[in-house]
């Protein structure tokens, strides 16, 4: 029999249900308070450097600022054999090694190892695909992740298609009929080695995923001040203004190393600079710098403005390729007063090796914005210092007034340092104090060291949690990166038709090839000495 | 390095810096931050949050405590600089301390921050009183505040102190925060979380006893340990659409009443002492339903964190109905930090309509000023 009290209940419960059916009333809309939902991280290739650097010094801190949500695991996929308190072992060791908040705290590792296990399995082996769907159903019953899955390739590229096709295979992906729980796969760079492989698999993944499934990693785009640049661009009204081809005279975007490939050399024999660096994180600066406002800031509101950047990119003119594309390679030299070898006799490196380190371009994208514009990009590998930076030079004033106080040509120039020492600083001229009126230039310095002297986030933190929370907006999209290969793959068919004939064309710790020099000469400019 | 003779706070300024120790230093500023404090006894506090604040974001800070025990007059003004980084690059603010007693010298006191503000930057004003008292240098410098960071800490009446704010936001339209309501994040998002799903707030929605164990432990900084525990009933009460209907302190425990449409609640807020955690911490919340006899428990781990004298952050979640019994699970507050909560004010640029939500309910509220269960030492304390 029913008591009135428990009909009052019920009545409460119906009514209460109704109210809450959209909305949680204890949660408040701050992204610091938005609910991240429960789930499991697979990472393929879990015993590789990136796992132990960048992605469990990334999860140990979000877990350690309390973003990580409650229900939470995190799987290690790997072909090496390895128990889970191996795995548990190394990753700690990872952690206290490379997470920017050191040493690691004890009570709180305690907790979060038991979320971690790891699952031995060749890529392409159906059985270990089986086994992995037993275990992550399982941790879903034992920890309440709710069947939502990150897949994490941190795999060389040649197994991306197998991974996802078996992944697929074995439902471990879920279709858009699925409402209740989601899968996303994060995808390393790089995504394809030219046009027709970037489209291939593209086309591949698209088989088995929904565009909005597919996370395409860009740590870039993870940077503080990266991310700053839409601040700095749609944030203040003054520089909006000027953002144009009335007021800019050319942009200068350099991503320059001192460090040489290392033990990379395998890897930069297949790649080179240009695929390494040029295609993804210096093309995502460009698109960042010349995009139009977003009519919102929603993922694709955003990638949208910059895949109309990459749209309006004038092709390489082919018959003048050398007039817009250097590229170069280091020899011997020295960096820091240190005596440092050259490409060619770098391991694993062959000795004839054609491959540049060092790339120069000259662009132009043809929009009402931006016609008539140069923009600059040059990286490279033992240059004299390490420095990513955008360099927005203005116009010159009309010569009238102070051409007679100084023949000195000194505009304007703001400067957005990516890397390292990052800021903004800005060139304006100045009267030199006294009767004879010299005009000298000054620069008006802001350095986010001194403002904002925390240790900010890693780029991984901010990527893994975004895409936990289902945004896009810091990932590249498909139209993106093809948009980036349809501009550079001529660039690199034409470098295989014809191998360079003055390689090393630079010495170790200089600032690239004279080449590069005397393409930005032939227009009256010159690099920017950093 | 430090100036202090004559009222001309700018030339000090300049002195400051002409000064030989003050090279090789950036002077940096983000914001203008004024602390209003009426006790001495409190300046290791402010030292420390002070500290706390520009060791994170360079700003100017102008701390001027109201020596309210002296009838005399008195102005005291001090500047030095404020020095962040250890070694390499040093990074220096100006810290203007302004302490002043009488009446007469007190009317000075506007005139003394205004030309004193950095122009074109945010200036954001820590209240450490009621705001329904001696509100006029509020008044005085409503315009040039861009929010209004309170302590609620500082408030004698937690109903008039609610009203007051909320008479604050309306009259002046200024956006409003509070450490205390941002010491509690953690736990909100916890119980935003726990409860995010639509049947776990049906269940919530049936709840009929909700009980807030909170730290007692003596604190030579805190008097009011309770407030804490008091927001957050508030907070969930207000969100739940909660009428305030009883108020009752008994033996120690607050017991305070609600009533919904058709079911009371009721919130049970039980001092405990607990030499791990910080002093008026929230311990334990556990949520009891009557009906399916749902449980939902969360407890703060009772140890130190291991290795370091910390107070464990983690909150171990156990919940069960009458047909099911989940597995135990664990989540963590983030660290706390008294300055941290103020730059996180800081840089939230509206007033939190959870926090206005909660103020309402508060202000419905008839407390009882005579806690008599406050720990002797505490009372003596804040006396």
């Amino acid at each position: 029999m029913t008591s009135e009290s428990d009909m009052q209940e019920n009545q409460s419960f119906e009514e209460t249900k109704a109210d809450t059916a959209f909305q949680n009333p204890l949660q408040e809309g701050f992204r610091s308070l938005k609910e991240v939902d429960p789930c499991i991280v697979v990472i393929f290739g879990a015993t590789g450097d990136l796992t132990s650097r960048k992605l469990f010094p990334a999860l140990y801190n979000l877990m350690r600022e309390g973003q990580l949500p409650a229900h939470f695991a995190c799987v290690g996929f790997a072909r090496r054999k390895k128990s889970n308190e191996e795995f548990r072992q190394e990753m700690h060791e990872g952690v206290n090694q490379f997470s920017r908040t050191k040493p690691v705290e004890e009570s709180l590792w305690n907790t979060f190892k038991d979320q971690i296990y790891y699952h031995i399995s060749e890529f392409d082996d159906d059985d270990g695909y089986d086994r992995l769907r037993k275990l992550l159903e399982e941790l879903d019953k034992k920890l309440g992740t709710k069947g939502n899955r990150i897949y994490y390739l941190s795999t060389q590229p040649s197994f991306f298609p197998s991974i996802i096709e078996k992944l697929s295979k074995h439902k471990l992906i879920y279709n858009k009929e699925i409402k209740d729980k989601w899968s996303r796969v994060i995808i390393e760079k790089p995504f394809g080695h030219d046009l027709h492989s970037a489209i291939d698999l593209q086309k591949f993944v698209l088989n088995h995923l929904a565009e909005n499934q597919i996370y395409r990693i860009d740590h870039y785009l993870g940077k503080e001040t990266v991310q700053n640049l839409l601040v700095f661009r749609f944030g203040n009204s003054i520089f909006e203004a000027l953002w144009n081809n009335r007021y800019i005279d050319h942009v200068q975007i350099t991503v320059g190393e001192e460090i040489g490939i290392g033990t990379r050399g395998a890897f930069f024999e297949e790649a080179g600079i240009l695929r390494d660096i040029v295609q993804n994180h210096m093309m995502q600066l460009l698109t960042l710098v010349a995009m139009e406002p977003p009519s919102m800031l929603t993922a694709d509101s955003i990638r949208d403005e910059k895949v109309k950047v990459l749209h309006a990119l004038r092709p390489i003119n082919l018959n003048e390729f050398s007039k817009y594309v250097v590229r170069g390679q280091y020899g011997p030299g020295f960096v820091n007063g240190e005596k440092v070898k050259g490409y060619r006799e770098e391991e694993k490196v062959d000795p004839q090796s054609s491959i540049e380190t060092y790339v120069a371009l000259e662009m132009f994208i043809d929009n009402w914005r931006w016609a008539g514009v140069p923009f600059y990009l040059r990286a490279g590998k033992r240059l004299p210092k390490r420095a990513t930076e955008i360099a927005i030079f203005f116009n010159e004033v009309p010569g009238i007034l102070f051409s007679q106080i100084s023949k000195q040509k000194d505009e304007n120039v703001l400067v957005i340092r990516i890397q390292p020492d990052e800021g903004i600083s800005l060139k304006i001229n100045c009267k030199v104090p006294g009767p004879s009126s010299p005009i000298q230039p000054v620069k008006m310095d802001f350095r986010y060291g001194s403002y904002f002297g925390l240790t900010p986030p890693e780029a991984y933190e901010r990527l893994i949690c975004d895409c936990m929370l289902g945004d896009g907006t810091l990932f590249a999209r498909g139209d993106e990166v093809i948009g980036s290969w349809r501009y550079m793959t001529p660039i690199l068919e034409r470098w295989q038709e014809s191998k360079p004939s003055d390689f090393p064309n630079y010495a170790s710790g200089t600032w690239g090839p004279k080449a590069a020099d005397e393409m930005i000469e032939k227009s009256g400019r010159s690099w920017r000495l950093i | 390095m430090a100036v202090n003779s004559g009222l001309n706070i700018e030339q000090r300024l300049n002195d400051l810096w002409k000064a030989e120790d003050s090279k090789n230093l950036v002077r940096a500023c983000l914001f203008n931050l004024i602390i209003v404090s009426q006790k001495k006894e409190q300046s290791n506090y402010f030292q420390d949050l002070i500290k706390g604040v520009v060791g994170r974001f360079p700003c100017r800070i102008i701390f001027i405590t109201y020596d309210t025990a002296s009838n005399e007059g008195k102005l005291d003004v001090n500047v030095r600089a404020e020095m962040v980084g250890a070694t390499g690059l040093k990074i220096a603010c100006e810290l203007i301390e302004i302490q002043v007693s009488g009446m007469e010298e007190e009317k000075k006191i506007p005139f003394l921050i205004l030309p004193n503000i950095v122009p074109d930057l945010p200036v954001y004003l820590l209240w450490t009183q009621d705001p329904s008292k001696s509100a006029e240098l509020l008044s005085f410098l409503k315009n040039y505040i861009s929010k209004v960071i309170f302590d609620a800490e500082g408030a004698l009446n937690l109903k008039s102190f609610s009203q007051g704010v909320l008479d604050l936001v309306q009259k002046y339209s200024i956006s409003v925060g509070d450490i205390n309501w941002t010491a509690l994040k953690g736990w909100r998002k916890i119980i935003a979380s726990l409860f995010s799903e639509k049947e776990c707030l049906v269940q919530l929605s049936r709840m009929k006893l909700i009980k807030i164990h909170y730290n007692v432990i003596a604190s030579k900084l805190l008097k009011h340990n309770e407030r804490e525990a008091i927001y957050l009933q508030a907070w969930i009460a207000a969100q739940l659409k909660c009428q305030f209907e009883s108020y009752e302190v008994n033996e120690g425990n607050i017991r305070i009443g609600y009533q919904r449409p058709l079911l009371p609640t009721t919130f049970l807020l039980i001092p405990e002492e607990n030499t791990n955690h910080e002093p008026g911490s929230i311990l334990s919340i556990e949520f009891e339903s009557a009906q399916d006899r749902a449980h939902f428990v969360l407890k703060r781990g009772p140890e130190k964190m291991l290795g370091s004298n910390e107070p464990s952050r983690q909150v171990f979640v156990h919940s069960s109905t009458a047909d099911y019994c989940n597995v135990p699970y664990c989540l963590y507050l983030p660290q706390r930090q008294i300055s941290s909560d103020l730059i996180e004010e800081i840089f939230l640029k509206e007033s939190s309509q959870h926090y206005m939500n909660m103020l309402k309910k508060l202000s419905e509220i008839n407390f009882n000023n005579k806690m008599e269960f406050q720990k002797k030492s505490n009372s003596e304390i804040g006396s």
